[in-house]
């Protein structure tokens, strides 16, 4: 991934194919590869080594009998015949068989809410209630009702957020750092958020100079004295100067005394290599 | 009989092509549950449930061809990282990725390639090999390799792709 477009980092797109992302990460990198070429092919290579990585398990025998218990459910189970006027979802990586297309069943139904992005909170407050109580009818029709309208409200805050990521990150989107008066030659410049209770940080950078092949830019944070630099990601400015990192995952609760950007060799570095070409506290 | 064909015969009906289908992959299915949920019964119970989707769904897979056995296993990994993380309170993974099941790696070829993925991955380093089977095998996020190591959540995610890179390399991908 080494043109001057924005993608995702080869190692973020190496832990979405392992789903070992946040919620909040597999959503943007989802939403970037709807529209990325090149980071849908860097996962399929991953994904192609991950399978092998699975199958390079050493074998072992199922337990004494499996074979039978298998065969009796096998015998019990109807085969699903295909829906012709059902489609998939247009998202290819979604579209996955081991999840059954059962009729709504009261534990699908949780796993479907569940799913929906930010609906976490609100999905295990309903499992309680759907679980827990004995359920009649009309009260679990009602549950069902309240449920998929607040289901359908996850989704869209969903896609908009997944929205507002593909914006932060798009190559296309226009940057306009507002100044006083003129600035003939800005200089470069980046803003960094970062939130210590939950570790989510941002970087938007802008006018950066171009880097030579194998060259990446690595934003730092620094902690006061005594405690090491942390790496909070890398990134390679677009064309017009212009890059971000959105919504990195740095650890929680630290206590951050300035951030900083250096140049590092491609993949990034587990110390700063001075100098120190931004900074800001 | 190839996959190909015992898919065919699946999709008629047909039980006994589903016990090849069981007989051929049982063993890898059942190891990859195993080495992930750690409970023989719990690895039983993902191996049902995957094979069963072979036998409910066979036009799903007949539809797009490629290895099997490679797909199954990314399914079956998924699946048991699914049920580890229910039976803790971590968000649940019905939507991570599947890969294309035609891009695996060729029946024909597969024994050659898987050797050499193992010898790769004898070759890693621990402080490489260790976070991979984290996250890939334990279902670890890279927050909670970091915590667990000790190590900056930027050194993780470079060791977790420098392992994976070396596995790319022995397969040429």
């Amino acid at each position: 991934m080494n043109d001057d477009r924005l993608h995702i980092a080869d190692a973020d797109l190496a832990l979405y194919a392992m789903g070992a992302l946040t919620v909040l990460e597999m959503d943007s990198t989802r939403a970037h590869l709807h529209v990325c070429a090149q980071c849908q092919e860097e996962l399929r290579q991953n994904q192609i080594a991950l399978a092998a990585y699975a199958q390079s398990t050493e074998e072992v025998a199922p337990p004494d009998g499996a074979r039978d218990r298998f065969m009796a459910k096998l015998a019990m189970t109807p085969q699903l015949h295909p829906q012709p006027q059902a489609q998939p979802e247009p998202a290819p990586q979604a579209s996955s068989p081991d999840v059954p297309q059962e009729p709504l069943s009261l534990w699908r139904t949780f796993k479907l809410f569940v799913s929906a992005n930010f609906a976490g909170p609100l999905a295990g407050a309903l499992a309680v209630l759907l679980f827990a109580v004995s359920i009649d009818d009309v009260k679990f029709r009602e549950a069902l009702h309240s449920e998929r309208i607040q289901a359908k409200q996850a989704k869209t805050d969903s896609a908009q957020l997944a929205q507002l990521m593909e914006l932060l990150a798009s190559p296309h989107a226009k940057r306009v750092v507002l100044h006083q008066g003129s600035v003939a030659s800005p200089p470069p410049e980046g803003k960094v958020a970062y939130d210590a209770s939950t570790g989510k940080l941002l970087l938007s950078a802008t006018n950066l100079q171009p880097l030579p092949a194998g060259k990446t830019y690595e934003l730092w944070i620094l902690q006061p004295a005594g405690n090491k630099p942390l790496p909070a990601g890398t990134f390679k400015p677009d064309a017009t100067g212009n890059a971000a990192i959105v919504l990195a995952q740095a650890p929680v609760g630290l206590k951050v005394q300035a951030f900083g950007v250096t140049v590092e060799n491609a993949g990034g570095s587990d110390t700063p290599t001075l100098p120190i070409i931004l900074s800001g506290s | 009989m190839d996959d190909a064909a015992l898919l065919e015969a699946v999709a008629e009906g047909s039980q006994d092509a589903m016990a090849a289908v069981y007989d051929r992959y049982s063993r890898i299915v059942y190891c990859i549950a195993l080495r992930v949920l750690r409970e023989p019964a719990l690895a039983e119970d993902v191996m049902q449930e995957v094979l069963l989707q072979v036998w409910k769904r066979p036009q799903s897979f007949v539809s797009q061809r490629g290895n099997l056995g490679a797909w199954l296993s990314v399914v079956t990994r998924n699946r048991s990282i699914d049920v580890l993380r229910k039976r803790s309170p971590l968000e649940p993974l019905d939507d991570m990725p599947l890969p294309d099941p035609r891009d695996m790696i060729m029946e024909s070829e597969q024994n050659l390639v898987l050797d050499k993925v193992r010898a790769a991955i004898d070759s890693l380093p621990e402080e490489q090999q260790g976070p991979l089977e984290l996250a890939y095998f334990h279902g670890l996020s890279h927050t909670e390799i970091a915590e667990k190591t000790g190590s900056p959540l930027g050194t993780v995610k470079t060791r977790i792709r420098a392992g994976l890179m070396t596995i790319r390399k022995a397969m040429n991908v």
